[in-house]
């Protein structure tokens, strides 16, 4: 079941390239951990979901050609998107197809105006043609997965208007949105507009929003990766690792029938009312390729720690709270003292799965009473080693967590929009304050949901 | 690009911005506008100061003020920290000269150089320092469009500096300040570490206005860094630097930053800072000031309402028009200090 995937924004567009060559790189790793056949079927699913590959050799020298990305790259200046298919040529092992890309000159200003009024209905017939012919190359498409920054003006405003024409024409593909949270303190000033305006609409359209923050992102590196100055290229690999350690291959133990964990099993689980699309992945061990070789861990250990950064929505295994515990009171203003979820999917990967006790997450106390506990948690497992991690553990969840951003998001965004501040930019092209009234209450209403679980 | 107190710069200056906002509408138009000093040797400048500034507050989409004596100031402080010159060097010959006075503003010009200057040696008082304030003018523009001209992990374009620094139409007037200072590609200074940098960017002698946007509030302010400068620099000198600074109450996190990874010619890093401040209420007020001067007496206004299509309402619009951006951005300063009112959020059903 393949994955398109679109690449909207300087930030879509960097994350993809990085999200691609994690792929390629785990592909390509020495140590799997498993025989030579089941390496080739674990690659084989993994090029089959992600690239193109054309049995006839490269016209220019001969040589095998490179799996091409199912991808659609689009920006509204050229920047970015040039960039980034450098950087897929230089790796050597992997390409974007040719005219894949669009993009045009202006860019969008950090609008989100511009980009869904002006520069989506204008790129809206060549964005769609690019995905036709990516949809046309696979063999079962098993959905759309796009990648955008909320702060600026084409990943958000052009990506929420292009989420709505994929959902226009394709009405039963899965839609998976990828957002990136910017930073709490500046990267765009008006991010949080942007932000309000572009989640409301992608609520309505999408299937599933994976919820990445920067500030998070952003302590993963300088604590557990040790890096020194970070860049955003770190903070990308981490999203990419993040992404590509739930999308790789992994078959989910269901009774005692096996699925594969494609897209649509994803969404289907851990999306059981629409009222609720909001995920996040957590991963358990993270670390720096240097301190791979060194690390020992055991399994009991990292489930442990796993379902403690579930409960206290910690970012990472350093500074878990271990005092949160999921009790069953509230407090006065009705909230919970810890992070209650939905639904989870844990995907087990590396050396002797098959023997990991993962019961603490079946426990009812963690989920919303109104759930039935046989589909509050569901298990995938690979025994394929990623990224040369000899155990690694992806936990996505459906829970309050990813409130907690978007909460603050609205007060801010709010504050400035009592003072009218930055509207005129909007209303110049083409948004009324009713869209944004419409924008703070929808999101009101999910936050309202998500308080209530 | 316009010089106000001269006629042909702020009259078919402003022209100009009219007919291209009728031609482009869509297109966003900066202004770098050369506003007088208070000793000013071209009497009517007020008016052409504030005749002008209508069209800019009407036309323009961001304005970015500069004042000679800020120039100057900078020039001198370039040539006062760079070593000594050595013998036989170049004059340079002035590019600019003044058409309504001739050469008088250069020989004053040159009086600040010597004001200064203390060990400067001869042939640098022959020196006409405009090619060197243009230099810095000119090294903000380059500053500025970096972003669209090289690549970067966080490009900035025009319209997004628009976009961010311009909260209400009328407020589109920025304080412009960059680091490290130098000028006619004299790379004879060392380079300050990048915390430095910063802290510099924020010292008023390195604005192109004379104004003290410290003591008054920030509506927004963008960091545009170039060169070998990380993320994390960034975040870490925008923490050090916010307590010291007011933020207007709905835009406390009102940084934008954008990040090039080609430094200038000769410098391994630079970084300008575009800032939406109040302060610039203060320049306003005098040249306003200046012109109601003249105005009460009606002084040369007959050369003006001579020129066909030139009325008297016109001078009294402009003034009408000044006095309100003044006023816009003296009352957000008003709101310094007091509690917020923060308007409770919505409450909805789930």
């Amino acid at each position: 079941m393949s994955i398109i995937t679109l690449q909207l924004g300087q930030c879509g567009n960097q994350v993809g390239g990085q999200f691609f060559s994690t792929i390629t790189d785990d592909i390509s790793a020495r140590t799997t951990g498993v025989s030579p056949k089941e390496n080739k079927q674990y690659i084989d699913k993994s090029l089959e979901t992600f690239f193109t590959q054309s049995e006839a050799p490269d016209s220019r020298d001969g040589s095998p050609s490179l799996p091409k990305a199912r991808a659609v790259l689009v920006d509204m200046e050229t920047k970015a998107i040039n960039q980034t298919m450098l950087q897929a040529k230089k790796s050597g092992k992997w390409v974007y197809a040719a005219n894949q890309g669009f993009s045009q000159k202006r860019g969008s200003g950090n609008n989100w105006a511009n980009g869904f009024c002006i520069h989506g209905p204008n790129s809206q017939d060549h964005v769609m043609n690019l995905v036709r012919r990516e949809v046309e190359k696979c063999d079962r498409l098993g959905g759309f997965m796009s990648l955008l920054s909320l702060a600026g003006g084409t990943g958000s405003g052009v990506g929420a208007f292009i989420t709505q024409s994929l959902r226009d024409e394709y009405p039963h593909s899965f839609i998976l949105n990828q957002v990136v949270w910017p930073y709490n303190t500046g990267e765009v000033i008006v991010q949080n507009y942007n932000a309000i305006l572009t989640l409301s609409h992608l609520h309505d359209t999408a299937d599933a929003l994976i919820v990445m923050e920067n500030d998070s992102l952003h302590k993963i590196c300088a604590q557990l990766l040790n890096i020194k100055n970070i860049s955003f290229a770190d903070i990308n690999h981490v999203i990419a690792h993040k992404l590509a350690s739930v999308l790789q291959p992994c078959q989910a133990k269901e009774g005692t029938s096996h699925t594969a964990c494609d897209l649509g099993f994803l969404l289907e689980r851990l999306v059981p009312h629409p009222q609720y699309k909001l995920l996040t992945v957590k991963n358990i061990p993270q670390m720096s390729d240097v301190a791979k070789e060194f690390s020992v861990y055991q399994w009991p250990g990292l489930m442990r720690n796993l379902r403690q950064m579930l409960i206290s929505d910690a970012p990472m295994e350093e500074g878990i709270n271990w005092n949160i515990r999921p009790v069953a009171f509230r407090t006065e203003s009705g909230h919970n003292c810890f992070n209650r979820s939905l639904s989870t999917l844990l995907v087990l990967r590396g050396r002797d799965i098959s023997g990991v006790s993962t019961d603490m997450f079946n426990d009812p106390a963690i989920y919303a009473p109104w759930v039935s506990s046989d589909l509050s948690f569901c298990v995938a497992h690979q025994p394929r080693l990623f990224c040369e991690y000899e155990q690694a553990a992806a936990l996505v969840s459906n829970s309050q967590a990813s409130v907690r951003p978007l909460d603050r998001i609205l007060s801010k965004a709010w504050t400035m929009f009592s003072s009218r501040a930055y509207v005129h930019q909007y209303l110049r092209h083409g948004l009324s304050e009713e869209d944004f009234l419409d924008s703070f209450i929808s999101l009101e209403k999910v936050v309202a949901s998500y308080n209530n679980l | 690009m316009r010089n106000r107190r001269n006629r042909t710069g702020s009259g078919v200056g402003t022209c100009i911005l009219n007919l291209l906002e009728d031609e482009y509408p869509d297109v966003y138009r900066f202004v770098t506008a050369v506003y007088p000093s208070a000793e000013d040797d071209v009497i009517t400048s007020p008016y052409n100061s504030v005749l002008a500034m209508r069209e800019l507050t009407n036309h323009a989409d961001c304005v970015l003020p500069v004042e000679n004596q800020a120039l100057v100031d900078i020039v001198n402080k370039i040539t006062q920290a760079a070593p000594s010159t050595r013998p036989g060097k170049r004059v340079y010959s002035s590019g600019l000269v003044d058409t309504s006075t001739g050469c008088s503003s250069a020989v004053k010009a040159d009086s600040a150089l010597t004001a200064g200057a203390g060990g400067v040696s001869g042939s640098a008082l022959d020196e006409k320092p405009f090619d060197k304030m243009n230099n810095l003018v000119a090294n903000l523009l380059l500053n500025m469009t970096s972003s669209a001209r090289f690549e970067g992990s966080l490009n900035v374009d025009l319209n997004e500096i628009t976009m961010n620094l311009v909260p209400f139409p009328r407020m589109h007037y920025l304080v412009a300040s960059q680091t490290p200072l130098y000028c006619m590609a004299d790379m004879r200074l060392p380079p300050r570490r990048l915390d430095q940098m910063f802290s510099d960017a924020f010292a008023s002698d390195h604005q192109m206005l004379k104004a003290d946007p410290k003591h008054s509030l920030y509506l927004a302010c963008a960091l545009m860094v170039r060169g070998k400068v990380e993320l994390s620099d960034i975040r870490r000198n925008i923490d050090r630097l916010k307590p010291n600074l007011h933020f207007v109450h709905w835009n406390e996190e009102g940084w934008k930053t954008g990040l090039c990874s080609v430094a200038p010619v000769g410098q391994p890093y630079s970084l300008l800072t575009l800032a939406n401040n109040t302060c610039v209420h203060n320049t306003f007020s005098s040249v306003r000031d200046r012109f109601v001067k003249l105005y009460r007496r009606k002084a040369h206004l007959h050369h003006y309402t001579q020129v066909d299509g030139m009325e008297a309402s016109d001078f009294s619009d402009s003034l009408e028009s000044l006095n309100m951006v003044i006023e816009e951005y003296s009352r957000l300063e008003q709101t310094m200090g007091r509690p917020a009112e923060i308007e409770p959020r919505l409450n909805v059903l789930p």
